[in-house]
């Protein structure tokens, strides 16, 4: 093996270790928001505080279906053909979105308090 | 362009739409977007060393227009554009530089690349900065598919030098 071959298998190597640890970091780290927001397009179209919701309901969209319980959100059904948006299940704190590219739909969560009242959903 | 040139990049074009298509029957194994083996860039590799920049160019123009009207949503033409001359420009740029015993890194670069094109879109085109984050999961299966894609190559470039056929 050259001494170049090594050097890039070290550096690739650090590279995704490096990605994991954001990962678990990302995950750790408490992301204690309570308010979905779900875009659509890019444009805000709901904000659901999800700590007030007494029982589960469900959101039609477009294209896609999301259920909303008391403190986490998921998408349930979708028209694309790859179901990517279903498999991410359900999100609790502001880690991870739910991204849904087909319909180009974002859910995520933040605690972030400004323009609550343009929709509560319920 | 010699009839000759026109059937073989036809061939390789082919070739990279059968690829893609085998592979998109493999269901994904993680639930983010983007995640994929990649095996239709072996052909791109191998048409970049064996015959040529330009035509490889032309061959990944090709597929990715076959296969969005094949197999694709309207989204996944734009992304797979981005991604695809991303990763195109990369690896050519590399080939160049880099010694020839390390394509499989050549691989591993445009496999960032084309990751790196399809978040920059999925970003532009949903306005929202968190689907960074799934970048991280990107990098870790670039590394993963990138070698392993990029070993495929290496062994189909080695067989492709040897046959006449390629040389016009």
């Amino acid at each position: 093996m050259k001494k170049s071959t090594k050097i890039l298998a070290a550096c690739f190597s650090i590279a995704a270790i490096t990605a994991a640890a954001g990962i678990i970091y990302l995950n750790v780290r408490d992301g204690n928001g309570k308010y979905a927001c779900i875009f659509e397009d890019g444009v805000l179209v709901h904000k659901i505080d999800l700590t007030r919701v007494s029982k589960p309901y469900t959101l039609e969209m477009d294209g896609n279906i999301i259920l909303v319980e008391k403190g986490q959100i998921s998408i349930v059904e979708a028209d694309c053909p790859d179901k990517l948006c279903i498999k991410q299940g359900a999100i609790q704190d502001g880690a991870r979105p739910i991204v849904c590219l087909p319909n180009n739909v974002v859910i995520k969560i933040t605690d972030d308090v400004s323009d609550v009242d343009i929709t509560t959903g319920v | 362009m010699k009839t000759k040139k026109i059937v073989q990049l036809a061939l390789f074009a082919c070739l990279s739409v059968c690829i893609y298509a085998v592979e998109s029957l493999i269901p994904p194994i993680l639930p983010v977007p983007g995640v994929k083996l990649g095996l239709a860039n072996v052909i791109t590799l191998v048409v970049i060393y064996v015959i040529g920049t330009g035509e490889s160019l032309l061959t990944l123009l090709i597929r990715i227009t076959i296969t969005t009207l094949l197999f694709g949503q309207v989204m996944s033409f734009l992304f797979s554009m981005a991604g695809g001359i991303l990763s195109w420009i990369v690896m050519v740029l590399l080939s160049k530089i880099m010694d020839r015993c390390n394509i499989w890194a050549v691989s591993v670069f445009g496999a960032f690349a084309h990751n790196g094109g399809q978040i920059l879109i999925a970003v532009a085109v949903t306005r929202q900065l968190a689907v960074a984050y799934y970048f991280l999961f990107l990098v870790i299966s670039s590394v993963i598919t990138g070698v392993f894609t990029g070993i495929c190559a290496k062994y189909c470039i080695e067989k492709a030098e040897k046959i006449k056929l390629f040389k016009i």
